[in-house]
């Protein structure tokens, strides 16, 4: 009970994590939020560490195991905070079943197919906000209407191929 | 001291790693996510038992409940890694450019491999099968209970943060 007790850090550290995200994004609106994201979530770890030595001084194993637990909870809390951000608010599903409550016109397979294969500059709305950050990133090239992939993106396609096999997971992608 | 818990995590994410590529090899097509809970529920109390062994030093029951605390914490990092083969639309594009004739596809090809109908049709079955829709045969989409609450949830997050578009 004594060491569930020491959870109110990484839960004050996922509450501050959250108030510094919300801030930043409807305040600053940057572009890649996923880099304020990832200084607040490190830089929160010091600061859990800090507050958790002063409260509960790190002598025995057991003690640097329960901070080692705490911080790794704060950092999970954070990331599901972060990757909820991203699947679920900008996610393919998430923005599917965002289009159909509010928008009762694409309540129809076909409709709402069309919906998405209206895109801009000639590629439709899944690939429209992909492709751009695809090229900025470095992970590929696209001329002429032809995306070709570069080294960076060669090494995440065959980590991403390794994972796929090592876990059964088909094809992957969101395709079942 | 701090080796020792480094090093028990290593263990311990390597275990869970395993497990979950075993059972999967096993239950093809079984959900991934689903599996990653069994596995990190049917581990806990072997963890918490097997404490001592896996930090390599005599602990109480408290250093013991950190143990289970860190397994469930990197079991957590599993389930959120997954969703990147699993769900991610970038990394399949990567993977289908990867496997093309000198890594290269134009739109067009690449659309025929993984375009935006079969992704949308896909998606919709899952949906389905979340009992968040249902399909009609003539192509109608009657959103059940929990498909309205779940398109709520996406609308009020998105105007918490003031996301005006995303797809």
């Amino acid at each position: 009970m004594a060491a569930l007790v020491r959870l109110v850090i990484p839960a004050g550290g996922t509450v501050a994590f959250f108030a510094l995200a919300w801030t930043t994004v409807r305040v600053i609106r940057p572009k890649e939020p996923r880099k304020f994201f990832l200084v607040y979530a490190l830089a929160l770890l010091p600061l859990a560490a800090w507050l958790s030595t002063r409260l509960w001084p790190v002598v025995l194993v057991d003690d640097a195991v329960l901070l080692a637990a705490e911080l790794l909870l704060q950092l999970l809390a954070c990331f599901t905070i972060w990757n909820s951000f991203y699947s679920i608010l900008w996610g393919f599903s998430g923005s599917l079943m965002h289009d159909l409550v509010t928008d009762p016109a694409v309540r129809h397979r076909e409709r709402l197919i069309a919906s998405y294969e209206a895109g801009e500059g000639g590629v439709d709305r899944m690939m429209a906000r992909r492709l751009p950050n695809l090229v900025r990133g470095g992970w590929i090239d696209y001329e002429r209407r032809t995306l070709t992939i570069r080294p960076k993106g060669r090494w995440i396609a065959m980590g991403t191929m390794a994972a796929y096999k090592v876990f059964s997971l088909g094809m992957g992608g969101g395709v079942k | 001291m701090w080796m020792s818990v480094l090093l028990a995590a290593v263990v311990i994410g390597i275990a869970q790693a395993a497990a979950v590529a075993l059972v999967s090899a096993t239950r093809p097509g079984r959900n991934i996510y689903a599996i990653v809970i069994g596995v990190v529920l049917v581990m806990a109390p072997l963890v918490f038992f097997a404490g001592d062994a896996i930090v390599r030093t005599p602990l109480t029951t408290g250093g013991r409940a950190g143990v289970v605390l860190l397994h469930c914490a990197i079991g957590g990092f599993l389930f959120h890694f997954m969703t990147l083969p699993d769900r991610s639309v970038t990394l399949r594009i990567l993977v289908e450019l990867w496997r093309a004739p000198n890594g290269a596809l134009s739109i067009e090809a690449l659309d025929a491999r993984y375009g935006v109908r079969g992704m949308i049709e896909s998606r919709l079955r899952q949906l389905q099968d979340g009992d968040c829709l249902v399909m009609a045969p003539d192509g109608a989409l009657v959103l059940t209970p929990r498909g309205e609450r779940f398109g709520r949830i996406v609308a009020a997050g998105r105007r918490l943060f003031r996301i005006e578009s995303a797809n």
